[in-house]
């Protein structure tokens, strides 16, 4: 069963315009100076979420050619950081389950929760793992907080109980969020701490990589997803990037990731899984290939085999 | 020459800025690949953008999912 560890509902509910509206500040910003206005206006544009698919059906449509079975869904919760500007997150939660509900065996919904809302927020958590099926969380430090926070201890501890992986965000963003708690380093403490849950570095694969292999490389309970190797593909780099990874013996600790609707207009689903193995004459073997799309996922989420 | 091969050309000039050096349609310049030929995302947006100005239609999103090279950036926009 081929596994896809990262991928968002594609509508401006769960990645809203203002997060895409960032991306293009910095866009204006790095154009060339000799850009007709016209031009300068509208390429902004085209760096955005691309069509809605609320239902999911492009999405597992695009698995489909990709002969990707299963996805894991991530509820991103934005609500403290850009307030007014998604829905409630309890709303949030009910359209991630009318998609797995809608492609039955097809996503694993990991639900989303910022640590500042306090027993709310963990009640919600407790609620989503129990009765409606959600499998893992989900956490975005960049809205403010620091995956080690202590104030997500009782999360972690349900995610012990339950078998829950955490999947964080590491790296930059969108520039509308803070930067801080972003490093693999920001993960060690709960890491460490919780070492019965397993932590994923989610584009660790491929953002300050050298600290993520090192954490993956000494923590059991640290991985890596691929997610944003596609834009490494494009400069040329992920051939070597995966050969590094494989050097220092990582290939069990990487999951497939696509953070797919990001990305799209780059490629579809059934191209991205072509590149994972880094083209001809990259460093990985068959088997190894299989590690990152197959074992490696159904280990971590305890699936059949 | 027909409308398209204009259109073609005025793709392949605007593609020679970007590359830095001149581009003449045939087998080898179809096969460039754009990232390679250092044409970065956000260059191949600005391409996109001025060919829709020069053509004055609009591109779908999605027909440039998985656009590698010179000949499908030109499949993509319809010049061939
Ligand atoms: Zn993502």
């Amino acid at each position: 069963m081929k596994v896809d560890f990262h991928t968002h509902l594609a509508t401006l509910e769960a990645l809203p315009e203002v997060f895409f509206e960032g991306q293009r500040d910095n866009i204006r910003r790095l154009m060339p100076p000799d850009l007709p206005a016209k031009v300068r206006e509208r390429v902004p544009d085209r760096f955005g979420l691309g069509p809605e698919d609320a239902l999911g059906d492009r999405h597992v449509a695009e698995m489909d050619a990709a002969g990707i079975d299963l996805a894991v869904s991530l509820i991103i919760d934005f609500g403290l950081a850009f307030p007014g500007q998604v829905p409630e997150l309890t709303d949030l939660f009910a359209t991630h389950r009318a998609l797995a509900d809608r492609h039955p065996g097809r996503f694993l919904v990991f639900a989303g929760v910022d640590p500042r809302r306090g027993v709310p927020g963990l009640e919600l958590f407790e609620r989503s793992l129990v009765d409606w099926g959600c499998r893992g969380l989900k956490l975005y430090p960049p809205c403010g907080f620091s995956p080690s926070d202590r104030r997500l201890d009782p999360f972690y501890a349900l995610c012990a109980e339950h078998r829950a992986p955490v999947v964080i965000h590491t790296g930059p963003t969108t520039p509308k969020l803070s930067f801080a708690h972003t490093h693999p380093s920001d993960v060690d403490d709960a890491a460490w701490r919780f070492p019965g849950v397993d932590f994923v570095l989610a584009h660790g694969a491929v953002v300050h990589t050298e600290a993520a292999a090192l954490l993956a490389e000494y923590r059991p309970n640290v991985y890596l997803d691929t997610s944003g190797f596609q834009a490494e593909h494009r400069r040329g780099r992920w051939g070597s990037t995966l050969g590094r990874l494989k050097e220092r013996g990582l290939v069990r600790k990487i999951l497939y990731g696509t953070d797919w609707p990001v990305h799209r207009q780059y490629g579809t689903q059934a191209t991205w899984i072509e590149r994972l193995a880094g083209g001809d004459g990259g460093p990985l073997s068959p088997a190894e290939v299989r590690w990152i799309l197959e074992d490696n996922p159904r280990e971590i989420l305890g699936l059949e085999r | 020459m027909t409308n398209r091969d204009e259109q073609i050309e005025t793709a392949l000039t605007l593609l020679s800025s970007y590359v830095g050096r001149g581009l003449v349609d045939g087998d080898e310049t179809r096969a460039l690949v754009l990232a390679e030929a250092g044409v970065s995302s956000l260059a191949l947006a600005s391409i996109i953008v001025e060919l829709e100005d020069s053509m004055d239609r609009e591109f779908d999103f999605e027909a440039f999912a998985g656009m590698e090279t010179v000949g499908d950036l030109l499949r993509a926009t319809g010049l061939t």
